[in-house]
């Protein structure tokens, strides 16, 4: 794909609102360190203060929270997921991303556009995906330990705003 | 009576560590302070009040703290404390008698304030397991009497300050925490009134010792079995372990006058000597809907004496945290 045609599917997202390369099912973030209910409702809460968070849904046995989104197609601040965990006192062990089934076909070349966020795929054999669901790979998003599992397989240079590492969840 | 008291303390410790393998841990000690911090900028309110049986009377101390979680990492916690437990004078013939002083009448009142900031600088989480460590300092300022060397500012005896660190492990069903601290009392003046009604009262200045303490907390949640919403009320049992060494204080009469003179140490009672002292205080809590929080406990003497209380103590502690700026 080149960047003039990412361009223009980067325009087309923000200015029709109806053509959407890819869609967002849900998020989930995984907790650690988080062992009370207290704990867990404490970080709903900080969740639940993002604007672009519609819903959360705690499961307080895996610690583990599921998040629907606001419909926008503005960019996500994906970091700020990762934030309002930390602020609430925990640490973030995963977040993921669901893509709608038929979002998978829209995977070119290991990137994919959904609003105005671009996601490239790492660490993944070449299409079709047997997963829908891809982990979040960055310093905030996991523990150190495995981050540094993970950041061999990061090309050197850092993505740009709004766009993010994925690998496809074993989850 | 020691021998039963032992014998219960061997059963509860007993029972804990049975129970410990069928529940999962919790660290919202009702007495000790957890590593962990507060959410940053949420806003807890916590009332909690001390209880204790004395001659014909009940003493009690009683606090309203307001807690705020100024980053993820640092905590802060502003206490206000009134009491029937101290006045603004010492006891007649400090300190040769009434020291304790045990059965006088004091009106409730004001006692001071109490600063607390506590720093999360280590954090090693784990699904459903952690370890922390923190270091906190405190300060407080009363503007009564404490009549035993033993200081303690978090329930408002003395003004002074303080310091020390926290580490909490937190593993699936076992929760323990250990917090270690230091106290530098700051010293008092007041008057103790003469025998003789014709006299003046007697200027006293008296140094608290400094004090090194300790807590060992154990706790787990016995009800919910397995969590499912924020509606279920969660029952934790606790097992705190707390106690403190103290240095000597140093007594001056007829003190900043021309007949000013040092008390002997070997002339001091023994609330005002050197002493050391572990109590054991088993506790249980009630968290409703997740958020209110509502803790018992009662502390009873293990080893050494504190002359600052009378056992046992009964503590009750509420608390409950406000959430700004959610949906």
């Amino acid at each position: 794909m080149t960047n003039i045609m990412r361009y223009l599917l980067v325009l087309a997202g923000l200015f029709s609102g109806i053509i959407c390369f890819g869609q967002i099912q849900h998020l989930t973030v995984g907790i650690n360190g988080l062992t009370c209910s207290q704990c867990s409702r404490s970080v709903e809460l900080q969740l639940r203060k993002l604007s672009f968070i519609k819903d959360v849904s705690m499961n307080l046995q895996q610690t583990e929270g599921t998040l629907s989104l606001v419909q926008s197609n503005t960019a996500i601040p994906f970091d700020e997921i990762a934030q309002a965990v930390k602020d609430a006192g925990f640490s973030v062990r995963f977040l993921t991303v669901t893509f709608t089934p038929e979002t998978l076909s829209q995977i070119k070349n290991k990137e994919l556009q959904s609003g105005a966020d671009r996601f490239y795929i790492v660490n993944a054999a070449d299409t079709p995906y047997k997963t829908n669901t891809f982990q979040f790979v960055g310093k905030i998003y996991m523990p150190p330990t495995v981050f540094k599992k993970y950041k061999k397989l990061l090309p050197p240079s850092a993505p740009d705003q709004s766009s993010y590492w994925l690998i496809p969840s074993g989850k | 009576m020691h021998n039963n008291m032992w014998k219960s303390c061997a059963t509860t410790l007993l029972s804990f560590i049975f129970l410990l393998h069928t529940a999962a841990a919790q660290e919202l000690f009702p007495l000790s302070d957890p590593a962990s911090s507060m959410p940053k900028h949420v806003l807890g309110i916590r009332f909690f009040s001390e209880t204790y049986h004395e001659v014909t009377q009940w003493r009690n101390m009683s606090a309203v703290r307001l807690m705020y979680g100024l980053t993820p990492k640092l905590t802060t916690y502003l206490t206000a404390i009134a009491s029937n437990h101290h006045g603004e004078d010492f006891p007649k013939e400090f300190p040769f008698h009434n020291t304790p002083e045990r059965g006088a009448i004091y009106p409730y009142k004001f006692n001071g304030a109490h600063l607390y900031l506590k720093y999360r600088f280590l954090t090693l989480d784990g699904q459903n397991k952690h370890l922390r460590v923190a270091v906190y300092g405190e300060g407080a300022y009363v503007n009564t009497t404490h009549h035993e060397s033993e200081p303690n500012l978090e329930m408002g005896d003395n003004s002074g300050i303080g310091g020390g660190a926290i580490a909490t492990w937190l593993n699936n069903k076992l929760a323990v925490s250990l917090t270690i601290g230091y106290i530098k009392p700051f010293h008092a003046e007041g008057y103790s009134p003469d025998p003789i009604h014709s006299l003046p009262p007697v200027p006293v200045d008296v140094r608290y010792g400094e004090a090194l303490h300790f807590a060992f907390s154990l706790g787990y949640l016995i009800y919910p079995v397995q969590y499912r919403d924020y509606r279920q009320t969660n029952i934790n049992l606790y097992l705190e372990c707390r106690g403190k060494y103290f240095n000597h204080a140093e007594v001056t009469l007829f003190h900043k006058q021309p007949n000013e003179y040092v008390l002997s140490t070997l002339r001091y009672p023994k609330a005002l000597q050197t002493g050391f002292f572990a109590d054991i205080s088993p506790g249980i809590q009630f968290i409703v809907r997740s958020n209110l929080r509502i803790d018992f406990s009662t502390t009873f003497r293990m080893l050494g004496f504190s002359y600052a209380r009378l056992y046992p103590v009964y503590t009750i502690g509420i608390q409950r945290y406000f959430y700004f700026g959610k949906k």
